[in-house]
């Protein structure tokens, strides 16, 4: 539980500087969007510590490939 | 840092994008790479990588050809201009999770890597939040910073190669080779397969970096690339052929980190041994180079998707996604040569050739060309005072060629003394000022401030105070 609110904090951390430093310029919008994917990364964070079943981007990726690559690869490898 | 915040225009030469793209290369194709080719190839792999090299020129001419239509415009920029605003940012989102996946793979294998071989007892994710701290800062100072850090890592790099390289002819046993072509020229034109996925196709990064290149170095970028090109080549054929003629063929296609391995057999009369650290340190130089410019382009892209000012208050969060990202990215060894050694050439090859090849016929059809200024929106031009003005890079190559015919009547007459290269690159400073030791205090805000002021950068820094003013007022 400990690397949990340690990589919390940090994000909190993070955010929160983010969040100051663009007030100062008024950057709204680039403020906005920098939150969002902190909150992607702070729950991508939290989700790995909780074991929670994450789902792989590389297994999408096979997934749209597979019709192509297998059958290449089998033809590579077959020397 | 505060001060330099909303800068991205800034501009690097045609030799400092040629070096970054080397080093872009070497920090796949000088470690792991070898072992996925001579799996494949044997040891005829060697001829795998020259084969390689008309189609590593193919791909980086698509991209020049790209550039010359749309000079001053990034990849997400001109796809927009040719299929259409939402189709455009459609396809720079497959960039963006491109780019984030080409990231966390980068980062995995650098720790794997340190994981591995110099720091066991670590953990993995502290070396990758680590590594991705000094990442992360350095995309945030800049493409100029990255492309100043990648011509030290070049020299230095290509120094302790060719020492590494003369230290193992010893070990060399030319009976590796043979038999030589045994299963025809078929065996290593399959070889080039991993080639092609990593590093050629993720070359479209420097789709990013081009619209970056001063205007006087766009004339010599070709050669430059060319010259690029024929060293890539050549660097990984000889590091091939060594791999091969030292460790042998079986050896090279079971080692995970075959050159860091290759290094180990140097052994001069029992007096130089153990000199493999220093592989890993300039592996671990071309890998931060390489890590810096995926995660430049990752956020740079975001930024023009989203039409933000800048791209860095995207730096940090992105970071924060791709160090989990790269822990939970390869499940174990097996998924990972699936990954390295089948799928990642077809999905890197369709992002980094389909498309913009794709996109380089839309705009040979369509006859579509536009110098207009696209990299990001100055402060002062998107509120609309001052529209009509040159845009930031040109008034960044103005102001670069007026400081530098300064700097050329200056240093005729001083040019004693071992301050002068400092004073190369500072801008005009008052007389009083440059004798006094606040030069020396004041070096780190000297050298950054000139480049800002050549970079384009004074609109957006005037821009950033007035608005943090206005927005200090406002509070």
């Amino acid at each position: 539980m400990l690397p949990l609110i340690a990589a919390m904090l940090m994000t909190a951390g993070i955010g929160a500087f983010i969040w100051i430093r663009n007030g100062i310029r008024k950057q709204y919008k680039e403020r906005g969007w920098a939150m969002f994917i902190l909150l992607i990364g702070a729950l991508l964070i939290a989700g790995m510590m909780l074991g929670l079943p994450i789902p792989n981007p590389l297994d999408m990726i096979m997934a749209i490939f597979k019709p192509v690559y297998k059958p290449l690869i089998a033809w590579i490898e077959k020397g | 840092m505060g001060k330099t915040a909303g800068l991205n225009n800034s501009l690097i030469t045609s030799g400092q994008a040629a070096k970054i793209l080397f080093m872009f290369a070497m920090g796949s194709s000088t470690l792991i790479l070898p072992t996925a080719v001579a799996a494949i190839a044997k040891q005829d792999s060697w001829l795998s990588f020259l084969i390689a090299g008309p189609i590593n020129y193919f791909v980086l001419m698509i991209y020049l050809a790209l550039n010359d239509r749309f000079p001053r415009m990034s990849f997400t920029q001109y796809a927009q201009k040719l299929i259409g605003v939402w189709a455009g940012k459609a396809l720079s989102l497959t960039y963006i999770f491109f780019y984030l996946i080409l990231s966390a793979l980068v980062l995995r294998n650098i720790s794997d890597f340190l994981g591995l071989s110099v720091l066991p007892q670590t953990p993995g994710w502290f070396i990758n939040s680590t590594f991705m701290i000094v990442v992360g800062y350095g995309v945030f100072l800049g493409i100029e910073t990255i492309a100043r850090t990648g011509e030290i890592l070049f020299t230095w790099g290509l120094i302790i190669i060719f020492v590494v390289l003369v230290l193992l002819s010893n070990q060399f046993n030319f009976h590796n080779f043979e038999p030589i072509l045994y299963q025809g020229l078929m065996s290593p034109i399959k070889g080039s397969y991993p080639i092609i996925g990593f590093p050629i196709a993720e070359f479209v990064f420097f789709t990013s970096i081009l619209p970056l290149i001063t205007k006087q170095g766009k004339p010599k970028l070709r050669k430059d690339l060319k010259l690029v090109i024929v060293c890539l080549t050549f660097a990984s054929t000889v590091m091939t052929v060594f791999l091969i003629g030292v460790m042998g063929v079986s050896e090279v296609s079971r080692s995970p980190f075959s050159v860091y391995d290759m290094a180990k057999y140097i052994n001069i009369e029992e007096i130089v041994v153990r000199v493999e650290i220093l592989v890993a340190i300039v592996w671990i130089g071309t890998v931060f180079m390489k890590l810096v410019l995926c995660v430049y382009a990752l956020t740079v892209t975001t930024a023009q998707v989203l039409g933000l000012n800048t791209y860095r208050p995207l730096v940090m969060p992105y970071s924060v996604i791709i160090v989990p990202l790269s822990i939970f990215i390869y499940r174990n060894v097996a998924h990972t040569k699936e990954v390295a050694a089948g799928v990642w050439t077809l999905y890197s090859s369709v992002q980094g050739i389909l498309f913009p090849l794709i996109l380089l016929f839309i705009a040979v059809l369509t006859g579509k060309r536009d110098s207009e200024y696209g990299i990001f929106p100055s402060p002062e031009n998107t509120d609309g005072k001052n529209a009509k003005d040159s845009p930031p890079a040109e008034q960044a190559e103005a102001r670069k060629a007026e400081s530098e015919a300064e700097q050329s009547e200056r240093t005729e007459p001083e040019q004693s003394g071992e301050g002068q290269t400092e004073q190369e690159q500072s801008p005009p400073k008052p007389a009083g000022g440059q004798k006094s030791g606040q030069q020396s205090a004041a070096s780190s805000d000297s050298q950054q401030s000139p480049r800002d002021q050549s970079d384009g950068s004074p609109p957006s820094d005037m821009g950033d105070q007035s608005a943090s003013q206005t927005g200090q007022s406002e509070e």
